[in-house]
């Protein structure tokens, strides 16, 4: 799971059909300061979580073809949690 | 974090989640954006990727995330990969692919893919800078 934060949204006709009815947004993962980190990732939102928000991605592709209901989802990254707060040490 | 030069089981990692393998590849395996720079037609593979479409992408870099859907049609640093298509892109358009194990999720019978057409992207709304 990585930290990121939602940078906006994507919307495709044409999809793997698993994804149909699914919000796709792209989240930048974010290092421990809070500095952009690696490539933007597309992930599916089942919470609908805001522009700027930060948030926790989870690369389990089994939870995210459980999410989408279809053994047969290429569905990988997914939004697990909405972050109220953190905290850095 | 794991920033810095710490070796990881498998290979160099650059950051929390980039590595680079001791072959010199990059290993990440997530779904990103790319735009289709070409086609590869096959002549002789293995059986269950017969009659497959297989395109050419190079994956967007945080500039051209920001650049949009129009931005420049250049070549990113990032190394192009082929992916399996059965959606219908073609050279030009921008591509959401899944790399990884879930990339052979779709299919039947167990397939060797790791890199899939997953969504052709229409429009992108990107605004990476906070108010």
């Amino acid at each position: 799971m990585l930290l990121a934060r939602v940078e906006g949204n994507i919307v495709a006709t044409r999809k793997h059909p698993s994804l149909e009815g699914w919000r796709l947004v792209i989240c930048q993962p974010e290092s421990a300061a809070g500095e952009p980190e690696g490539v933007p990732q597309i992930a599916i939102d089942p919470h609908g979580a805001g522009l700027h928000q930060r948030v926790v991605i989870s690369s389990d592709g089994m939870a995210a073809r459980k999410a989408v209901d279809d053994e047969k989802s290429p569905a990988r990254w997914m939004i697990v949690a909405v972050v109220d707060e953190r905290e850095t040490a | 974090m794991g920033n810095g030069d710490s070796h990881g089981a498998f290979g160099f990692r650059i950051s929390t989640f980039i590595r680079v393998s001791d072959f010199g590849f990059r290993i990440s395996d997530h779904m990103r954006l790319g735009r289709v720079i070409g086609r590869v037609t096959l002549s002789m593979t293995v059986p269950c990727l017969e009659g497959a479409r297989w395109l050419i992408v190079s994956p967007f870099t945080r500039d051209q995330y920001r650049q949009g859907l129009d931005g420049a049609p250049e070549l990113s640093k990032e190394p192009s990969l082929v992916v399996y298509d059965d959606l219908g892109g073609a050279p030009g358009h921008i591509i959401g692919f899944v790399e990884g194990r879930e990339a052979a999720c779709p299919f039947e019978k167990s397939t060797p893919v790791d890199a899939i057409n997953a969504a052709l992207v229409d429009e992108m709304f990107y605004s990476p800078d906070k108010k």
